[in-house]
């Protein structure tokens, strides 16, 4: 991430391109680079120029001097040669009068004046021609001969093929000083070594005679070249210029790019920071253990509850591979499985329905369930695992099974018991009801009235028993014995019940009728015995008139609700939820006979097939008993 | 028609507790039934009974065994397993005569291949009456197996 956000808001002053462009190390460079450039061009040039005033002062002094000697040759050849034989005497003084004008200069004495009067104008080079063998009126001269020419006769002597020549500043100008050599040619050896004053008289041709000096002025041509110089130098430093303008134009523009680029990038960035702050804090306040791994299975990014859960410290399993955390036995195993997931990564849950461990830092085994989500990022593929410690719901399903465990054996010594009073409390019970009839049979009349009324007492108590114990188990079974739910019509359900209560309805002159009723799922005996305790009731019941009841059936849905009315006694209304606790009877034994077991059996089938009983009661005008039964099968 | 025209029938009451002993006793005897009623209190003795061992070897082989459930020593499971598994008495008809009413109970005798099963009223008059019947019956309705 960038860590210059000085500016994020808004566009930078322009100037402050500038002063960055200034502050960056490539730019200056570059922008020295080029300066250097530019310097080095404009040395050449200069260096150019002055090479160029050389050379071509060179090449003019070379024409200059091939011009003379041509001139001399040409002289001495068609001038010369031809006026010699006429009497025309040629020599350095031909201006004198005792010639009386017939005389013609020698040819080096025209070369000089030539050379002289060249030399009067203005851009004009300076001839002389000097040598180590002059004629006698030359002679002087040439004793007074400068260094240069000293050097350029030794010189050429030497090679008189080549030139000599130096740059010489004379007089506040500069010149060059172009030497050849003069050679003896064949139309001048005959003169030069007949001539009477002639210095050497075994002249052959090619031999060096002296030396032509040309001197040229350089100063004019060097201010105008100075001239060009400054003009070339003028566009170059505008060409440089305007180059130095585009190229901080073009920088600064890439500057400015660039710094909206950045702009973004770092816009973009702090958008992806605080998405992952956000990511980090949820992952963080997460109930479960989260732990990111890629590919290679090392852990990238875990949260406090997987370390807690661990035990390990953050910097302890960043990086670790995955298996760390997997029971030794299983980390072969677990890395294919691995493998397996990246081949094909969907979520998944790993442990369902059976016991996967995780191993801590201190070696503790626990139970866990994971859930396996891939994450596609433009890092790669990751898997996020989701890890819930089971240990607390291990313990809890322990303790549900131990308590399963306890209640079941409860259930079955309740059971037992049961049974015991099936078997054993009747047993005596009928020891007593046989003797105390005995008694009453054996000994009626034998024993005074009070002793009868105490032995049909007796046997009263014993019936009651009788009836007691036999409701008790019924109420306990209801529980133990349901049968298996299945389809029961309650139509044949209501004739069984009907048909069992069918003494005590013919006595009192009763009527029960019902409605169509439906078939629902449930324990067929067990709801015969519902209906007919119902029934039972309402027609128990029924006061000082013959009992009227009537049994219906509505549709409600989800589930049936099934009504037996009657038109009895009734029931107060503080009575409607206590009458269906076991043993809770309203009435004296004397006014209706009973063990307050009835109802509390309604209710527990009721409940055991998962519906409610309630009643609807008004004193002396009847009471309705409603029960559900869900359609569902149970 | 009466099979046991030329001699009383013999039943053998398997029961433990004294007085349902004396009840029983007292219901045959009320009913005025030609009947010889053994009696040996628990399912060990009644073994030795039905294959005559020590001081039974002079008693005749019961008609009819009203066998009680729930006796100390052996009870009446046992010995209804080991009567059927016995080649020379699985003929004999076994009727079990108890205050148990428990569903498995019935549902165990009945696999077991019990002639009946009979539950004890606690009334003396119903009892007395369920014997009338039992006894009209088992020997009157009924061919019992011939005698050898």
């Amino acid at each position: 991430m960038s860590t210059d956000i000085k500016n994020p808001k808004g566009k930078p002053a322009p100037w402050a391109g500038i002063v960055d462009l200034l502050l960056d190390r490539t730019v200056v460079l570059v922008g020295l680079v080029y300066i250097l450039i530019m310097v080095i061009l404009i040395w050449r040039q200069v260096q150019l120029e002055a090479r160029l005033v050389e050379s071509t002062a060179h090449s003019e002094a070379q024409r200059y001097s091939e011009a003379l000697t041509t001139f001399r040759t040409l002289y001495t050849r068609e001038v010369v040669e031809m006026l010699r034989h006429q009497d025309i005497v040629v020599t350095h003084d031909y201006d004198q009068e005792e010639y009386e004008g017939k005389a013609i200069p020698l040819p080096a004495t025209l070369s000089m004046l030539i050379g002289n009067e060249m030399a009067k104008k203005e851009l004009g080079g300076q001839t002389a021609l000097y040598s180590d063998y002059p004629f006698p009126w030359r002679e002087e001269e040439w004793k007074q001969r400068d260094q240069f020419a000293k050097d350029a006769w030794e010189a050429l002597t030497e090679n008189p093929d080549d030139s000599y020549q130096r740059f010489e500043n004379r007089n506040g100008r500069r010149w060059l000083r172009y030497a050849t050599a003069d050679r003896m040619r064949e139309s001048c050896v005959d003169c030069h070594n007949s001539h009477p004053e002639s210095p050497k008289i075994d002249w052959k041709e090619g031999d060096v005679r002296g030396v032509l000096e040309v001197s040229l002025p350089l100063d004019i041509a060097i201010a105008q070249t100075e001239l060009n110089l400054r003009e070339s130098i003028i566009d170059t430093l505008a060409i440089g210029g305007l180059g130095l303008v585009v190229f901080v134009t073009v920088i600064g523009r890439l500057r400015r790019v660039s710094w909206e680029l950045e702009r973004r990038v770092d816009k973009r960035t702090s958008q992806l920071a605080s998405a992952e702050q956000r990511f980090r804090t949820a992952v963080e306040a997460a109930a479960a253990a989260i732990i990111l791994v890629d590919r290679k299975g090392d852990i990238l990014l875990i949260n406090a509850e997987a370390e807690r859960l661990f035990g390990y410290s953050h910097d302890e399993l960043i990086g670790k591979e995955i298996e760390i955390l997997v029971p030794e036995a299983l980390r072969v195993h677990h890395r294919s499985l691995r493998d397996d997931f990246f081949e094909s990564p969907y979520p998944r849950e790993m442990g369902h329905g059976r016991d996967l461990l995780g191993v801590c830092k201190d070696g503790r085994e626990i139970p866990i369930e994971i859930g396996l989500s891939p994450i596609t990022t433009n890092e790669g593929l990751f898997v996020l695992s989701t890890i819930v410690d089971l240990t607390e719901r291990k313990q809890m399903e322990d303790e549900l099974r131990t308590l399963n465990t306890a209640l079941a054996e409860s259930n079955e010594e309740l059971q037992q018991f049961a049974y015991v009073a099936s078997h054993d409390l009747q047993t005596p019970l009928r020891s007593i009801a046989g003797f105390a009839q005995f008694l009453q049979k054996d000994y009626q009349g034998k024993l005074d009235d009070q002793a009868d009324d105490y032995i049909r007492r007796m046997v009263g108590g014993v019936k009651h028993m009788q009836t007691l114990i036999t409701d008790l188990l019924s109420y306990s079974r209801v529980e133990s014995q349901f049968a298996s739910s299945q389809s029961v019509d309650l139509k044949e359900v209501y004739d069984d019940a009907v048909e069992r209560l069918h003494a005590a309805i013919n006595d009192t002159n009763g009527v029960v009728a019902r409605d169509d009723l439906p078939t629902v799922a449930g324990d067929r005996s067990q709801l015969v015995q519902l209906m007919q305790n119902l029934i039972g009731n309402a027609v128990k019941y029924c006061g000082d008139h013959p009992p009227h009841v009537h049994v219906s059936a509505e549709d409600g849905g989800e589930e049936w609700t099934i009504a037996v009315r009657d038109y009895g006694i009734g029931i107060g209304e503080k009575y409607h939820e206590q009458i269906f606790e076991i043993f809770r009877r309203l009435h004296t034994d004397r006014e209706y006979p009973g063990t307050g077991i009835g109802l509390a059996i309604c209710r527990r089938i009721v409940h055991r097939h998962g519906g409610r009983i309630w009643l609807e009661s008004e004193s002396g005008r009847g009471t309705t008993f409603y029960f559900t039964i869900p359609k569902r099968a149970l | 028609m009466n099979i046991l025209v030329d001699r009383p029938a013999e039943v053998l009451l398997v029961e433990d507790n004294d007085n349902d002993v004396f009840i029983t006793r007292k219901g045959f005897e009320e009913a005025e039934l030609d009947v010889n009623l053994h009696h040996v209190e628990n399912g060990q003795e009644c073994m030795r009974f039905l294959r005559k061992e020590g001081r039974y070897v002079d008693v005749p082989t019961p008609d009819l065994i009203l066998l009680d459930l729930n006796m100390p020593v052996m009870d009446g499971r046992e010995v209804l397993t080991e009567i059927v598994r016995d080649g020379r008495l699985c003929e004999l008809p076994v009727v079990i005569l108890t205050t148990s009413c428990g569903k498995q109970d019935v549902h165990d005798m009945y696999k077991l291949r019990c002639s009946s099963y009979i539950f004890k009223p606690v009334d003396f008059t119903q009892f007395q009456r369920l014997i009338q019947q039992l006894t009209d019956y088992w020997f009157t309705v009924v061919v019992l197996p011939p005698e050898e």
